[in-house]
């Protein structure tokens, strides 16, 4: 079995306000890591009027101390990998500690039926 | 005479004093996701802006405006949510003078206050507080 590592990004997500009071999220770069990445899988959902295409990705890297910082914040970060953004959904720690894996996901536009 | 006001220029002149009125505590223009993480905040929505039209043929025949911002004031304590719109209420219920920062500060001849009412939502966890504020902005 091939052993898929790549670039992924570790950005930061900041949450603001506006000058007119509306909510803003602004991405910036962390640091620019080698992930292994698998089970990438996009999925749909055909509702009453809209189709959802959503994205599901693993990325598991190394335990360090900039990836701890990530699971306890994990709504404060966001990978990017393959010119996309991914958010946080689960994080497992791995027990001995010598790794992270980080499920992310994203959601492509969504389209009328 | 005079011209119609800019509704953007209302909202970031009330955006601003908001703000700088319950300094730390944030101020949002609508309700976000932000209350997953924020103990207590703002929010206001802006209604009701309308200078009366005079009769005549000539556009600027108009007379000042009078916009109303609802204040909605949200802790998870309801100690916090009547402490912060009492806050308000000193400081802006009365108020006459400059509102807001250059370049969008407007001029207001009074602010006046009227406590809605306070209220408690089960599903979010949150006690409210409701004021509804009105602006007298001549022109």
């Amino acid at each position: 079995m091939v052993k898929r590592y790549e670039n992924v990004e570790v950005k930061t997500v900041t949450n603001g306000i506006s000058t007119i009071g509306e909510q803003t999220t602004t991405v910036t770069n962390w640091f620019t890591t080698r992930g292994l990445v698998h089970s990438v899988a996009n999925s749909l959902k055909i509702a009453d009027r809209y189709r959802a295409y959503s994205d599901l990705v693993n990325f598991t890297f190394n335990y360090t101390p900039n990836m701890k910082t990530i699971v306890d914040n994990q709504n404060l970060y966001s990978m990017y990998w393959r010119n996309q953004e991914w958010r946080i959904t689960e994080v497992r720690e791995h027990d001995d500690r010598q790794f992270v894996t980080f499920m992310c996901y994203r959601n492509d536009p969504v389209v009328p039926v | 005479m005079s011209v119609q006001q800019n509704p953007s220029k209302y909202a970031a002149a009330i955006q601003y004093t908001l703000t700088q009125t319950v300094n730390p505590v944030k101020v949002y223009a609508n309700f976000n996701r932000n209350f997953a993480t924020e103990a207590k905040f703002l929010t206001w929505q802006l209604r009701n802006i309308h200078q009366p039209v005079y009769t005549g043929q000539t556009q600027s025949n108009k007379g000042i405006d009078r916009p109303v911002f609802q204040l909605n004031i949200y802790s998870q304590s309801m100690a916090d949510a009547f402490s912060l719109s009492n806050t308000v209420l000193q400081s802006l219920h009365g108020y006459s003078g400059n509102f807001g920062i250059s370049p969008n500060r407007i001029w207001i001849a009074k602010c006046d206050i009227v406590w809605l009412y306070n209220t408690y939502d089960n599903e979010l966890g949150l006690n409210q507080v409701v004021l509804d504020c009105t602006l007298d902005v001549p022109t």
